[in-house]
């Protein structure tokens, strides 16, 4: 009987020790934002991204933020008036806080949930529920891609035009990150 | 009870010993602890307001550019069309090359004294506009050079044309790669 309330009491401890435990480094990490015009589509890629994390008994918390010059789309004027239009001057970094992490069941997850709070162009906005796939997971590493549907609007960007036409409010974000513990 | 005792106990240590995130009660990870340096990290006015002298001034630049289309190809036409006539009308081909040069040097002023903030690289498409720019520049100044000498020597008439169909090809062409 003593055996059995040893068992009982030791189960939910080990239950509880999951591989997220401990730190978490951003090993390599990519960023890519698409830009839809009636003449163009465009691409500017950043692999300027750092990023940490960590995870313990109240949860997990992982920050990632990445500088605004760095996105390159293939041409410098346009990278210039992208600065512009959000503000790089005054808001250089992009910031992005992922907490709220819930793992799908089963020794590979396939997906993970997280509530993601982006900070960009001097404003906060909130995506909850956002889900990444699990492109690699290991005991100490894991590659995790998602995309971040950013709307110029929500962050209060007024929308670059060419020839008096903007571009589309819609801007999602590819994410490519690789964390690694430790 | 002895046993119970220690089965408690054990299961306390166990307990004890599961990592958690700095002692803190709350989870506080900041942009300083990503390892950014002050410089990229730092707010830069002086940058955003050269950044926003510079959208305004390649706007005009650009609206400019366009506006200027018009009579380019207007004096060009007017050139082709006083190349075949017996009696060519000069007078307006050189007004209209006049008010081309004119709003030419205007829209260039907007480029050239653009800011050119910290950072900025020349690449892609806009470089191909400036090496253009570069082109029909030249050919800008040699046109009504050689419109002016025509007038006086008819044998450079070809030339005139010639350098004024590199202007117009170069100068659309320098329009083409930004817009598409």
């Amino acid at each position: 009987m003593l055996r059995s309330v040893l068992a009982l009491l030791l189960v939910p401890a080990t239950a509880l020790s999951l591989d997220l435990t401990g730190k978490w480094g951003l090993s390599s990490g990519s960023l890519t934002y698409r830009v839809t015009h009636p003449l163009h589509k465009v691409t500017g890629k950043s692999a300027a991204a750092k990023g940490k994390g960590a995870c313990g008994a109240k949860g997990c918390e992982f920050l990632v933020a990445v500088p605004v010059k760095s996105f390159d789309s293939g041409d410098g004027n346009r990278d210039a008036h992208m600065w512009e239009a959000v503000k790089a001057g005054l808001h250089p970094m992009i910031q992005v806080r992922l907490t709220g992490l819930k793992v799908g069941k089963g020794p590979t997850p396939q997906e993970v949930e997280v509530d993601a709070e982006v900070e960009f162009a001097g404003k906060k906005v909130l995506f909850p529920g956002l889900k990444l796939q699990v492109a690699e997971w290991g005991k100490a590493s894991a590659r995790l891609r998602g995309t971040l549907p950013l709307s110029l609007k929500a962050f209060d960007i007024k929308a670059p035009s060419l020839l008096t036409v903007p571009i589309q409010d819609k801007v999602p974000v590819e994410l490519d990150l690789t964390w690694r513990k430790g | 009870m002895k046993g119970l005792r220690v089965a408690l106990a054990g299961a306390l240590w166990v307990l004890g010993t599961l990592p958690s995130y700095g002692g803190d009660a709350r989870l506080a990870l900041s942009l300083d602890d990503l390892g950014f340096s002050k410089e990229e990290t730092r707010s830069d006015p002086q940058l955003q307001k050269d950044l926003e002298v510079r959208s305004d001034m390649l706007r005009i630049h650009q609206t400019l550019g366009l506006i200027n289309c018009v009579p380019m190809v207007a004096t060009y036409t007017m050139g082709l069309i006083n190349a075949g006539a017996a009696d060519p009308d000069t007078d307006l081909h050189m007004g209209l090359g006049l008010t081309t040069a004119t709003l030419y040097a205007t829209t260039a002023c907007f480029s050239v004294f653009a800011p050119k903030p910290k950072g900025l690289k020349s690449k892609g498409n806009s470089e191909l506009h400036q090496v253009l720019a570069v082109v029909h520049g030249a050919f800008m100044i040699a046109t009504p050079i050689l419109g002016g000498l025509a007038r006086q020597e008819e044998s450079l008439e070809t030339l005139h044309l010639a350098s004024a169909t590199g202007l117009v090809t170069s100068y659309l062409t320098a329009m083409a790669v930004m817009t598409f």
